[in-house]
């Protein structure tokens, strides 16, 4: 036999091999069930086929207490004529939720339980769900659904406090509300304040709480705790703590409760509107077409007990053809807030121009006055190009 | 019988060609093998099987990768794992839904997250803007007129990062051509100036944020009328009173729901869809459906984690009561159908979407937060607020103590622990964040787990922990510190003459497997970042064997 054939068929041999080995180790995709088949073996098929019943699906455990594990049996049978397999394949948490098959094999006429069992931690309403995957093509996938509302001895609402953009001369009040659920009274012994370095510019006072709060929130008792955040604050963010020790009838506890306080001392007078980065003190406006020109409008905020007596005028310009104007101030419907409206128009026709703030133009500039008795004067860059 | 030995020579030869010919072809026919292993470039293999770290050097050198160890080995477990399946395990979506007149998407609750975070493998976690966009734009490719709402919620905390988060959260919105976007109790905490400067566009009356019942510097619309797909939809939203006491905002007037629903419902009358998304508790949501039976849809933001596959119908009314679930890791699709029913000329069916790995990231979203990490690191964590606190084991008069030392200075007394350590992804932490695309190593929320010295449930600094790669590159990483606690006070002992002080901080630092897996490593292999980590069995046979070491 000539060498070369030997080789050509020892070439072909050995792909035909390997191309068969790949194929069955990777190209051979599980066969998915058989919606239709042929007439005559679909009837036989689905004689010697399982069929899964299911009591429920889905499970309300109600109101349940924290850290106290709950759980629920679902009942299965088999009422087919082949063996059933069931498997627990993952829960929506696996922190806190785990199923448990008590079976994996369940013959015809044969039942079977799952055992949901949920670990309620810091959330309140729940909902978790559990997946059973089976070989009744019917159900292949059966999703066993528990919900609750996860109620603990007390609750502080809210949990934390976040008092947004206080005014460096402003006071002001937020209240947290403690509630006891299993308790007939509900007693503050003591606060402090845990930033020792700003404690002194927050107050905290308790005060008993109206039984139609504590009805609204099915509550036996509870306080309300009136905060208070004093002028003085240095500008920019702050946070603080106040920890509250409480006593709860008919317990030995008096557990320590944490609530955190955040918040920004800002300045008495703020520019908004779209376009401003209050970071960069900078009015980003792009290209302006000369024949249309464009305006934008922002609003000055002028906080603070003096803020009726604030009055703000332009004095510079830059370029000096931009036309700025200062509009009539007026009450924000909160009534802690003056705001007056400022525009700031590039006038149609006007001369070409960079100020895109490069090195082909630096920033156009706007500069207002204002008779604050801290904030004398208000600087605005302009970022703007007029295009033809 | 003795054969011919020149023809046994020729047999042999032949069969040894043979053999020859049809093991090369075996491999050919077999094809590549895909594993990254195999299709590395030399200049990976390199790397990989490079040089350890040289004895006193820093332990992070950019330049030279000493990862390889444990990425070969991590992709060897990689590929030996069964591969996620995201329909196997969320089902597949749309079965047997004809083209609807319009696909409504609805989603909420965000709270900050912006994408899944990837640590546990992204391919396993749900939910992202990213994902979200492409989910979206399938629906738009397949032809299907789309619209889209959300109950609001785009943030969770407060502070700079979350105003940021909500700039970035309200273009994405803007991008996907949501038409009505409620507010959540924290989007009112924040800044007034950058929440109208995300939602207010050159006309404010144009902001696709709506509210019957709050007002943002008396600019926020009370309602909005959609129309898409041939229909219109009347769209306003509330916030609900048990969150109103969440906003303590001056810039911000709210007024009780129901008054502010009755003075817009009227300018919904012609309108065939009639939605509510109110930003409530699941209570609240379900009594304003009863009180306004007008609304198609009522949309609340009180569910528990997982959304009901299909929306409650609110007794007494046609309403069906719209859940969505925390983090927006699901989105409900509302399909609309026409019927031949005069009385009833809509159909409506619902579909619960998981937005897991089925939908590929998508361009618009990469670059959204691209520009986000880039805003991070140009504030820098003092603008940020991320400003460096004692570490609770801080003692008065003891300047050492609650101080970090760095794994560099515990290699001296501890070099097999430090070996041990050395291999694991705890080791590389921080460069996990600098490769990813976009890098993440100024990012509050992902380096208070990626560095040393961070407090991670509240991504703030302790004084004296983790600054940047430039500055503390000793303390990249998530070293002995992050679970033993602050060393340099016992590193100084260890050097000192005080004996009890020694001692003393020795028992300081010491950590038991069982305190640490309920204690220590929770704090950053949580539910978020971690969800199989407490999974029964998973501490012991996985996560500890990769770390498990001695005190010497």
């Amino acid at each position: 036999m000539k060498a070369s054939y030997v080789v050509v068929m020892s070439v072909l041999l050995g792909l035909l091999l390997g191309a068969g080995i790949t194929w069955a180790r990777f190209g051979n995709p599980p066969l998915s069930p058989l919606p239709h088949d042929i007439e005559g073996s679909a009837a036989q098929v689905a004689a010697a086929a399982p069929k899964l019943w299911i009591d429920q699906r889905s499970h309300d455990f109600g109101a349940i207490e924290r850290d106290i594990e709950v759980r629920h049996v679902f009942h299965i049978k088999n009422t087919g004529q082949g063996t059933l397999t069931l498997r627990e394949a993952g829960t929506s948490c696996s922190r806190c939720t785990v199923a448990e098959v008590d079976r994996t094999e369940v013959g015809p006429g044969e039942s079977a339980n799952v055992t949901v069992a949920y670990m309620p931690g810091d959330q309140s309403d729940f909902r978790q769900k559990a997946l059973i995957v089976t070989n009744d093509l019917n159900e292949p996938r059966i999703e066993l659904g528990i919900t609750g509302r996860v109620t603990t001895r007390y609750e502080v609402v809210p949990p934390s406090l976040v008092l947004s953009k206080i005014s460096a001369t402003e006071t002001r009040r937020a209240e947290v509300r403690i509630f006891a659920f299993f308790s007939d009274s509900l007693e503050v012994v003591s606060h402090e304040f845990a930033e020792a370095e700003t404690a002194s510019f927050f107050e905290a006072k308790i005060l008993p709480i109206s039984p139609e709060q504590l009805a609204e929130r099915k509550a036996k008792s509870g306080c309300s705790v009136e905060l208070t955040v004093k002028p003085g604050l240095p500008l920019g963010p702050f946070r603080q703590t106040i920890r509250l020790q409480i006593r709860l009838s008919g317990t030995e506890e008096t557990p320590t409760i944490r609530v955190p306080i955040a918040g920004i001392i800002d300045s008495d007078i703020s520019l908004v509107g779209s376009g401003w980065n209050a970071d960069a003190g900078r009015l980003a406006i792009g290209d302006v077409k000369i024949s249309e020109g464009t305006t934008r409008r922002l609003l000055l905020l002028v906080r603070g007990a003096g803020r009726h007596e604030v009055t703000i005028k332009p004095v510079s310009r830059e370029p000096d053809w931009v036309k700025v104007t200062v509009g009539e101030p007026s009450e924000l419907s909160s009534g802690a807030v003056t705001q007056i409206p400022l525009t700031i128009e590039i006038p149609p026709d006007a001369p070409p121009a960079n100020h895109l703030g490069t090195e082909q133009g630096k920033y156009g500039e706007v500069i207002l006055e204002t008779t604050h008795a801290d904030i004398k004067q208000i600087r605005m860059y302009l970022q703007f190009v007029t295009v033809p | 019988m003795r054969m011919d030995p020149n023809m046994t020579g020729r047999l042999f030869n032949r069969l040894g060609g043979l053999l020859t010919a049809v093991a090369a072809s075996l491999v050919l026919g077999c094809g590549s093998n895909n594993s990254p292993a195999t299709s590395q470039t030399a200049a990976e293999r390199t790397a990989i099987d490079g040089h350890p770290t040289p004895v006193g050097e820093p332990m992070f050198d950019p330049a030279v990768q000493t990862v390889a160890f444990t990425e070969k080995t991590a992709r060897r477990l990689e590929s030996a794992k069964p591969k996620f399946d995201p329909i196997a395990e969320n089902g597949k979506y749309f079965e047997g839904w004809p083209k609807p007149k319009l696909a409504l998407v609805i989603s909420g609750s965000q709270d900050g997250y912006l994408e899944p975070c990837g640590c546990a493998g992204i391919e396993n976690q749900k939910g992202g803007l990213s994902r979200r966009y492409s989910f979206i734009k399938q629906l738009e490719v397949q032809g299907w007129p789309v619209a889209a709402v959300d109950v609001g919620g785009l943030v969770r905390r407060f502070g700079r990062q979350a105003e940021l988060q909500f700039n970035m959260a309200a273009e994405a919105l803007k991008l996907m051509n949501y038409g009505a976007v409620g507010f959540g109790p924290a989007d009112l905490r924040l800044s007034t100036g950058e929440v109208v400067a995300a939602v207010a566009g050159e006309k404010p009356e144009d902001s696709i944020f709506i509210s019957a019942n709050v007002s943002l510097l008396d600019l926020t619309p009370k309602f909005r009328i959609i129309e898409a797909g041939g229909l219109k939809l009347g769209v306003t939203a509330v916030l609900g009173s048990e969150y109103q006491q969440q906003v303590n905002n001056n810039d911000v007037t709210i007024t009780p729901a129901a008054e502010a629903i009755k003075s817009v419902l009227g300018k919904l009358k012609k309108c065939d869809i009639k939605i509510l998304l109110a930003n409530a508790t699941t209570e609240e949501a379900r009594a304003l459906a009863k009180q306004f039976p007008e609304f198609d849809l009522v949309v609340e933001a009180g569910s528990a984690d997982i959304p009901a596959a299909q929306p409650e119908k609110i007794a007494g009314t046609k309403a069906r009561l719209i859940e969505l679930g925390h983090k927006a890791q699901y989105v409900i699709v509302a399909g609309f159908f026409e019927t031949r029913n005069a009385d009833q000329p809509l159909a409506v069916r619902f579909q619960r979407v998981a937005l897991d790995s089925r939908y590929p990231d998508a361009k618009p979203m990469k670059q959204l937060m691209a520009n986000y990490q880039s805003q991070l690191q140009q504030l820098g964590w003092q603008e940020l607020g991320a400003k460096g606190v004692p570490h609770p084991r801080a003692q008065k008069g003891d300047p050492l103590s609650g101080k970090f030392a760095s794994a560099a200075s515990c290699k001296e007394c501890h070099p097999t622990a430090w070996g041990i350590w050395n291999k694991t992804d705890h080791a590389h932490a921080t460069e996990t964040l600098v490769k990813v695309d976009p890098p993440r190593q100024y990012d509050p929320e992902c380096i208070s787990c990626h560095a040393t010295g961070w407090n991670p449930s509240e991504f703030i600094p302790y004084v004296s922990g983790f600054d940047s790669l430039e500055k503390t590159p000793q303390l990249a990483g998530n070293a002995c510190d992050n679970c033993h606690g602050p060393g340099r006070a016992h590193v100084a002992a260890e050097k000192g003459d005080d004996r009890a002080k020694r001692d003393a901080e020795r028992e300081a630092l010491r950590l038991t497997v069982d305190f640490a897996r309920d204690n220590v490593c929770a704090k950053c292999h949580d539910h978020d970042n971690s969800p199989e980590f407490d999974k029964p069995g998973k501490f012991e046979k996985e996560y500890w064997p990769k770390v498990e070491h001695g005190g010497e």
